[in-house]
Formats: structure tokens, sequence, C-alpha cells
């Protein structure tokens, strides 16, 4: 693997290599210390504002109920095959259940019954239609994923389908209408949890993390997995902003709730990769999804490009080729599918590895995923794509695109800078540095480079 | 290290080899990987139920009324739900003078059920605050939701001037209706689809599921306060954040006459007293409610109802509310007043479908030809009710 960036800026300033080379091993050694003080499986206290504050689920409890779900429609199916009510019941559970254990089968599952459903019942079918809805966001069809929300009218089950796909799109005053109008129907986790996502993509960072514990305030002891959710979002925002603890203890607390949430697992390891706790994010990442052909996963590419980099990091660099070549297979798969799929994962991959002879398709890849998707992270891949061939100008149109609604990212503000530099602004690389610096003092080009695993 | 080293060099093996033989190519991401959605449904209303007792039970005491409010539809079978703990559910009663006046969305008394967080065994703590004329009291006394697991838990709450009975927690979902078949009839009769019939015999959706169910036995006396009121309206509103989120009294009104979901979420969001102002003519409401109503007639027109019938069937049901004239036998539709509205409150296993298809279709359509005892399409057939107070069937 070559992690040879030849284009990026200093982003440590200009202290002497050794003087960084010891602060780095007394940080190491003070960080072990904290590391064994402070377990990393601790959540947060009793009285942190992110404290789950109802029962927690049994381990496994989740899948045993939506298995009783699923149990429990297919006899109302038996007795009455034709009831496009109690197949829509069906397909959602089926969906849940895509959700929980990231099975691309079950997804295949709930698209076929949801349109069975349709078929007995082509009126008031909503539950159905967000079936389809979930399931075409999930290939990344956000187009209709849209579409079939908005057909099925305004309301709690399709305003989170519209946010959501409408922020893929980049289309960020239409994400803001549909969660201010979500909030509008009624105030929930989920609807202020959608409008701090809103609201970082609008660099509006204090609103965001206001709307997070507006979040929280509003969980029920129902909404587990959204609790969950929140926390891993919420986490991911403050990881984002530098603040590691803080980040950790919402990960942590997630995984209290559900140990197997693979969203807290991926961003606890990809922290754990930023800090140099190898072990525990080969840990964390293991428990994401055991990667195999008889079920494969969507989480299989980014457990793969986890254990890659951790190989990489812990010297093993014999295991981390493999892992990366995995990764690639899997994610090619995708990509020639025709359908959509991860085509920005497969070139950040190859943009990580860096073989000249692989820009073409990563632009290809690119200009592909940009009919479908136009969020800061397609274009900000673009920009770094762009830069690796030496196209400054394009580069640096794409990462002011990225930056278009002004969001407060300091991967874009990094990406920015390297352009800035290249293009000869060296002002302007020094003022994106600072925006860098001022969300996440200590970001880093470990930082950078774990920031590609996530989902 | 050694071993981590062996154990890494294995998986990479097993990955590879997996991913050689991947079988059936499947395409989805992970973008949707958050809200998985096994949340209730704690803030959807589905029925109220407003009855005399002793017309549900001969040898229960005179003078109390019982009032049910169920929300969370289609609870799934030997499932712990939960009410919401940010929320309040009120059951909102005026004091009525005349059988035949409109109703006017005026609260005279107010009981407010809110909920805490659920313990060990399920249950949850109630807090029932009761207003009347203004003045509001808190229940004295430990209130708690009935677990899944436990028969009915009826707690008595001294409020201000009086005893109230409680029970809350999981019931079988005494409701009954062909609702699938309902969607056709009605898609065929506004040109949406095929023009279809009920099935004989219908298929009753709500079979097999339970909901949360408040249950409050009231004195008479205690809602008449210093009046000598003996028809009263109620209606029922959740209301989350400061915002009303579902109101409910009568059934199958919105639902039933609306398709447009917003305008169904706009309903919610008001009182009878906003559609009081509406009918009268009041801006805005009346600018508000136009489309809305618009959209009703449009439905009752699509059943066969003239112009002037659909007025006043409009007239009839419009404000919703559940109007209990308590000096004759409870029972929905009972007895009707002059404008044609339902005076007598609702029991438990009262054929509202039945009779709401009969008026709206002005005859037409008799019944979905489901009923409560059943058997009903696939065989089902909701249980026996129980013969005292909370009266609604154990859950599922």
């Amino acid at each position: 693997m070559n992690h040879h960036i030849v284009e990026k800026p200093a982003i440590s300033g200009p202290w002497p290599r050794r003087l960084m080379v010891a602060f780095a091993m007394t940080a190491a050694a003070i960080g072990t210390a904290l590391f064994l003080a402070a377990p990393p499986g601790a959540g947060p206290g009793a009285h942190s504002p992110y404290r789950y504050r109802f029962n927690r689920p049994p381990q496994g409890a989740i899948t045993r109920l939506l298995q009783s779900e699923i149990a429990f429609y297919q006899r109302r199916i038996a007795r009455m095959p034709q009831s496009g009510l109690d197949r829509a019941g069906l397909a959602g559970a089926y969906l849940k259940m895509a959700r929980v254990t990231g099975d691309l089968r079950w997804y295949l599952l709930a698209e076929d019954t949801a349109r069975e459903s349709l078929a007995d019942l082509p009126v008031n079918n909503t539950a159905a239609t967000m079936v389809l809805a979930r399931a075409a966001e999930a290939r990344h069809d956000f187009g209709v994923a849209i579409r079939l929300a908005r057909a099925a009218g305004p309301g709690e089950e399709t305003l989170p389908v519209v946010v959501t796909s409408t922020l893929a799109q980049g289309d960020v005053p239409a994400a803001a209408r549909a969660a201010a109008e979500l909030l509008a129907t009624a105030p929930s986790l989920q609807g202020y949890a959608l409008r701090a996502l809103v609201e970082v993509a609008r660099g509006r960072d204090a609103e965001a993390e206001a709307d997070f514990g507006r979040a929280l305030a509003m969980e029920e002891p129902d909404e587990v997995a959204s609790s969950t959710w929140v926390r891993s979002l919420y986490g991911r925002f403050l990881y984002q902003h530098g603040r590691l603890q803080a980040a950790r203890e919402l990960f942590n607390e997630a995984l209290r709730i559900l140990p197997q949430y693979p969203l807290a697992l991926v961003d606890l390891s990809v922290l754990d990769l930023r800090q140099g706790r190898y072990a525990a994010a080969i840990d964390h990442l293991t428990r994401v999804v055991t990667v195999s052909s008889a079920s494969p996963n969507v989480y299989d590419h980014v457990v793969l490009r986890g254990l890659a980099q951790a190989s990489g990091y812990e010297g093993r660099h014999d295991e981390a080729v493999r892992f990366w070549a995995a990764a690639e297979a899997r994610l090619r798969q995708d990509a020639a599918s025709g359908a959509y799929g991860h085509r920005r994962e497969l070139a950040r991959l190859l943009l990580t590895r860096g073989r000249p002879e692989d820009l073409p398709g990563v632009l290809s890849l690119l200009r592909a995923e940009l009919t479908v998707r136009t969020d800061p992270d397609t274009y900000d891949t673009l920009a770094w794509a762009l830069s690796r061939a030496g196209r400054w100008q394009e580069a640096d149109r794409a990462v002011r695109q990225a930056l278009r609604w002004g969001v407060r990212d300091p991967r874009y503000f990094y990406r920015a800078a390297t352009i800035a530099r290249a293009l000869g602004h060296a002002e302007r690389a020094d003022a994106y540095l600072r925006l860098m610096r001022a969300v996440d003092p200590g970001f880093n080009e470990r930082a950078l480079e774990v920031a590609g695993i996530g989902l | 290290m050694a071993r981590s080293r062996l154990w890494l060099s294995a998986l990479a093996l097993v990955v590879l080899a997996a991913l050689l033989i991947m079988p059936r190519l499947l395409v989805a991401s992970n973008h949707d990987d958050g809200e998985i959605d096994l949340k209730g449904r704690a803030l959807h209303t589905t029925d109220l139920f407003v009855f005399r007792e002793q017309d549900q039970n001969p040898s229960a005491a005179a003078g109390d009324l019982v009032f049910i409010l169920n929300v969370n539809p289609r609870s799934l079978p030997r499932q712990e739900y939960s009410f919401s703990t940010s929320a309040q559910y009120d059951v909102h009663v005026t004091r009525v003078g005349d059988n035949n006046a409109t109703p006017t969305g005026k609260t005279d008394a107010m009981l407010r059920f809110e909920f805490g967080a659920p313990g060990r065994d399920g249950s949850q703590p109630i807090r029932l605050t009761a207003v009347r004329d203004g003045t509001t009291s808190t229940a004295t006394g430990t209130l708690r939701t009935t677990p899944l697991a436990a028969g009915p838990i009826v707690s008595q709450a001294t409020v201000a001037g009086g005893t109230i009975s409680v029970f809350a927690g999981l019931r079988e979902d005494p409701f009954f209706f062909d609702v699938e078949q309902f969607f056709k009839v009605r898609a065929g009769a506004l040109g949406m689809g095929p023009k279809v019939g009920f099935r004989t015999p219908g298929y009753d959706f709500t079979a097999g599921y339970n909901v949360l169910s408040i249950a409050a036995r009231v004195p008479r006396a205690w809602l008449q306060g210093p009046t000598s009121a003996t028809t009263f309206d109620a209606w029922s509103t959740v209301t989350i954040g400061g915002k009303q989120v579902a109101r409910l009294a009568r059934p199958a009104i919105g639902e039933g006459l609306l398709t447009t979901t917003a305008y169904q979420n706009a309903l919610n969001s008001v009182g009878p007293d906003f559609e009081a102002a509406a009918l009268a003519g009041h801006k805005p409401e009346a600018d508000v409610a136009g489309p809305i109503v618009a959209e009703a007639k449009k439905t009752l027109m699509a059943f066969g109802n003239d112009d002037k019938r659909a007025n006043a069937l409009l007239a009839a049901f419009l404000p919703d509310v559940m109007r209990i004239d308590t000096t004759g036998p409870s029972g929905y539709a009972a007895a009707l007043n002059a404008k044609g509205s339902p005076i007598r409150g609702r029991k438990i296993s009262d054929d509202v479908i039945h009779i709401t298809l009969s008026v709206v279709t002005n005859g037409a359509v008799t019944t979905d030809n489901v009923s409560y005892a059943g058997p009903n399409g696939g065989g089902t057939a909701h249980k026996p009710l129980l013969s005292s107070f909370p009266y609604l069937a154990d859950p599922n």
C-alpha cells in the first residue's frame, strides 16, 4: 500500500521532526496509561447527558423480536394470502432485519414482498411504498426514493427518507424543508437528529449540537435502535470536531445499549485507529459482521478496509495488502453490477492505494456517482482524484462544490488547503488550514487516512 | 501478538476464499445504516370509547362513565410496548346543555395522563392530572401501568372532589374493520381504482393485534361539577413537546373521509373549537379548513350522497366530538340528535363501521361483513370482553 501523498500541505506546523517524534511517543505513553486506566468500553457516567435512561434490551432481543414479527406476518398471510397490508407488514419486518443485520438478502426479500403487497393493495399502501423507498435509498437510487416518499404524502415515515436522500443529492435546502416539515408533524428523536444532519451540512454546528441534545431528550423506551443511531451520529459529529473523548463516550454508550450496533462499532474503530488502538479497532471491526460468501453484507467492505488499515499500521503489510485486495474485489463486484453501489468507496480505496494507472477509472467512477449523489463527500473525493491528476483548477471547483452549503469538515478544509497551495494561493491555503484547526485542533494525517473507512 | 498475526492471516485467507465463491451478486449500500425503525406508535390514537358503565356491566354502580383511549396500533402479540414518556395523553370533556347544540370544543374538564420510564417489569408510573373549570389537581397515590404478563391492575386515584379508577396497559385491539377492502371500495368510488364491494366474510385487519389502552372510570358528578349537565362532549388529544400530534373522537372521520395525509395531519393538530370556528365561517379557520372539508365532501358525494345530504352529514359529524347523553343507554347511534349526530357515546363492541357505512353511503352499503365475535375472514375473532373494568380483553 502506497501512502505517498504528494500534494498534501504540512498540517502540524513547523515543529522539528525529532521533537514531534518525542512528543508523539510521550502522547502515546500517556494515551496508553489512560487507555489502561479508563477502558475504552466504559460508557458515560450516570449523570452524563449521553446516558441512556431506559432499560437496555437483553442481548439478541432485537433480532428475536424481528424473527417473531416475521413469523407473525407469515402466519397471517398463510391465513389470508391476498392481504396487501399483512404483506406490507412482512416487507417492513424484512427491511428492519436487513438494516439490523446488514445482510443483503433481506433487502431483496423486502423489496419483492413490498411489490407483492402493492399488487394486492395498490392504494393507501404507504407501508409497502416506503419499503421500496428505503430499499431504493439503500441502493443509492435517491431520486426514486424521494419520488416514492413524496408520493406517499408527508408523514413521519416518509419525510425522513426525503431528508436523507436530498442530503445525499446535495440538495441541502430541500433537506432543510423536509426536516422542518417532519418536526412540524411531531417533535421526535428522529426529527431532531435529521435536522441536526441538515445543520451540519450547512455548517451550523452549534445548532446541530443543540438538535442532537434535543434528540436525546426525546428518546423513548420503545425506540432502542433510534437511541443507538442518534448516539452514533452525535458521536461522529463530535469526532469530526476533534472532541474525541466525548465521541468515544457516545459510541460506547450506543454499544452499551446494543453491543452489536454496526454504525457505532465502525465509528469506534475509526476512532481507535486514529488514536493508535489497533487491537481495539480490530476487535470492533470483527464484531460488525463475519465476512462470508454465504451472507454478503453491506458492511463487508467497511470491515475489510478497516482491517487493512489496522494491519498496515501494525506493520503487517502482507495482511494489509490482502485485506485491501479483498475489499477492492468486493467493491468492484458492486460497481460492475450496473446498479448503484459503492463507487465512491471504491474510488477512495484506489486513491488511497495511489497507483497512477487507476486514476482514469477513479474519475469514471466518480462521474457516474455524481449523476446520483452530489453531496460534499462525493465532491471531496472528486477533488482528491483531480488533485492526483494534477487538474488543480477542476479540483478547486470540486472542493468548492463540497463546501458550497457551508459544511465545516476538517477533511474538506484540508483538501481545499492542498489545492489552494498547489494553485499558488498560499494565503487562502493558510486560511483553510486555520479553519481546519478551528474545527478539529488535533486533525492530522492519521485522521485523514482513517476518515475513508467510515460509513 | 503472534496469535493476532496468525489470526489475521487466517482471516485474510477466509475472506479471499469467500469472495472468490461469492454467489449471486447483491448490491446495496450502508446509506440507511442507522435508523432501524423498531419504534412503536405510542403517539398514534386508534379509538375513543365513552359509555355509562352500567350499560357494559349491569352490576356496576350507577353514575359512573368509562372513558377509554387506545393508542399504539398494530402492537404485536406478546411484545411489551410503552407509552411515550414525553407525551401528554388528554381526554377533554365539555358540558353540553342541549343535545342539539353545535359542539364548542371548550374544555370544562380534562384528564391528563403522563408516563414515566418503564421499570424492570415493564410497568410505567402514571401521573394523572385532572383539570376542572380551570382548577388543576394531581392524583395522589401510586399509579402504574399493567405490564404485559400481569392481569389488569386498576388503581384508584383521588383528585379534587372525586375518585377516578385508572387502568393503563396493553389490551387486545377491540376494533374490527375490513380496512383493506374499504380502501379498495373508496378508491373505486373516487375513480382511483376498479369499483368493488366488500367481501364475505370480511377480513378483520385488527384481529390479533394489541393496543395500549388508557381507561378511566369517572363519576358523572365529578364531570358535572357545579352544574347539572347530563350530556357531555368528549375528545382526546396527544401532545408532545408542546405540539398536538393527534386528536380523536368519533371513529373513521378523518381516516374514512380524507385521503390526503397532510389534511389528516392538519386535523390532528387542532381541536374541535377550530372546526367550530371554521364551520361558523371565522377566518382564518374557514380558509384553512376549506380544502379539508371539500375533500371530505368529495368522498361523501363519491359514496352516492347529493350535495344537500353531504352538507348535512358534514354538519352532523363536525366538529368532531364523541357526544354522550347520559340519560339513556350508551351505544354508538343508539340515539341521534336533530342534526343526525350520534349522542350516546360508544361502547367497546359497537359495530361503528356498520353504522358509519350505512350513514355515509345513504344505505347503499350497510356492512363490511366483519363482526367483533367473528368468525371473520381467515377464521379470526376477538376475545370476549372482561366482565369488569377496564372491560377490554386481555392482550394477545
